[in-house]
């Protein structure tokens, strides 16, 4: 079963398309990386797919069953936090939320980074309130676990800790930057958006094999720059 | 407390104690009065702002504040519903508004017993019966609405605190003109608040629905 599959999925606004016609699937257990430039609709298709926003077209599927806000964990952009809170009040918020909460799974992964219960959260790093995000996002215990943008702003070290967490995330993850290199290592499949379109979609085994390209990078590069090019 | 209520009472926390703070200067205001026979009815005619600093600082901040901070998206990922996060959270709110209210009321009641003058003037009518309750509901919703709306703070405070002053100086003139008596004039402006706060609370959840 796959974890997620869109069909026609668009969203307008006004008279823009920021989302047209969007087929994806992704399996279970998959890592997947969603790239595209600035504006290409990344953000939309993660709203879409957690629940935020509400298609203009086709719909959205997660593992099998039209979604839901419990089976799918977001982290938006920036990672908003009620910043005035503890840590301790922000996974009581979780527990409260969420009924079938997991304390222990959002305590390990918090302790194992030295983030105390005590703390408040606008006292802490960019890295650490990206794990307290993340954390809350393991807590809830869905199955497919979005982020926005997570590596935005962080040093190199917190970008290393953040994504060495993502690829211990027990769920199937989708995660979106507009850097490919960043989450290279971490992931297996691709999503490539340009204009509000879906480019690529697959493993990145099969979007190589058949390709001149050697690299990801070059076949993102030349899906890019020729918007006519069609797999 | 139940999950989606102890949600909503964390993030109110703060609003709480500032109503109660602003409860405690009533409460030296009526002491104050008691000593000075001079100031009599003066601490009844400062009773109306309540309404004001329900709107300004309970009901305005409630979503838009949410929405400057980017934390919409966190409480609406989660797996309750949009429709029953804002009813717990405006479940709250609501209780601490009448909270406040009843206890400026039995305060400035028991304080001053004879204070207030003539039933049928503005100190006197607008701190007794049903009124402030309903009046206080209504501020309450028209911040939440407003700020659900237009999404800024710094937009719907001052907007709400604006309308709740006019719907009261609007309430006197209408009043003037009646001729009804104080029973039937309480229960009606009451039922038009509440049926003005409803309507509102209709409009922030329609505001809320569908927005990112």
């Amino acid at each position: 079963m796959s974890a997620l599959r869109t069909s026609e999925l668009g969203k307008r606004y006004r008279q823009r398309w920021a989302l047209r016609d969007a087929g994806i699937v992704v399996p279970a257990g998959a890592r997947v990386a969603l790239v595209g430039p600035n504006g290409a609709g990344k953000s939309t298709l993660l709203n879409l797919v957690s629940g935020l926003l509400k298609p203009t077209t086709g719909r959205v599927e997660v593992f099998g069953r039209p979604l839901e806000p419990a089976v799918v964990a977001f982290v938006a952009q920036d990672k908003p936090l009620y910043r005035r809170w503890s840590v301790a009040d922000l996974l009581r918020f979780g527990a409260a939320a969420n009924p079938a909460w997991d304390r222990a799974a959002a305590w390990a992964l918090l302790s194992g980074h030295d983030i105390g219960q005590h703390e408040r959260v606008d006292r802490l790093s960019g890295g650490q309130r990206t794990l307290v995000a993340i954390a809350l996002a393991v807590g809830k215990r869905a199955g497919l676990v979005v982020l926005d943008e997570p590596l935005a702003e962080l040093d190199p070290l917190a970008r290393l800790q953040v994504m060495s967490v993502v690829r211990d995330l027990e769920a199937t993850v989708l995660l979106s930057s507009h850097i490919l290199a960043d989450l290279a290592e971490v992931c297996d499949h691709l999503i490539l958006l340009g204009a509000g379109r879906v480019r690529l979609c697959g493993s990145f085994a099969d979007l190589l094999s058949g390709h001149p390209a050697a690299e990801l990078e070059d076949l993102v590069l030349h899906y890019l720059r020729n918007p006519e090019a069609v797999r | 407390m139940s999950g989606p209520l102890w949600v909503a009472w964390r993030g109110q926390r703060a609003q709480a104690a500032a109503i109660a703070g602003l409860l405690l200067l009533y409460g030296a205001a009526a002491t104050i009065e008691r000593l000075e026979p001079d100031l009599s009815g003066r601490t009844f005619q400062l009773a109306g702002l309540l309404a004001g600093a329900i709107c300004l600082i309970w009901g305005a901040p409630l979503i838009a504040r949410e929405f400057e901070a980017g934390t919409h998206q966190l409480a609406w990922t989660q797996s309750l519903s949009r429709g029953r996060w804002l009813a717990a959270v405006l479940a709250v709110a609501a209780a601490g508004a009448l909270t406040a209210t009843a206890v400026l009321t039995l305060m400035l009641t028991w304080a001053l017993p004879d204070a207030g003058g003539d039933p049928m003037a503005w100190p006197y009518y607008e701190s007794h019966g049903p009124l402030p309750f309903g009046r206080s509901l209504f501020a309450l919703a028209l911040g939440v609405a407003l700020g659900a709306v237009t999404r800024h703070t710094r937009v719907a405070m001052p907007l709400s605190v604006l309308l709740t002053g006019t719907s009261q100086l609007a309430g006197r003139a209408l009043r003037d003109g009646s001729g009804l008596p104080f029973w039937t004039m309480q229960w009606t402006e009451t039922a038009v608040y509440l049926a003005l706060a409803l309507s509102l609370t209709g409009v922030a959840y329609l505001a809320i629905r569908h927005r990112v």
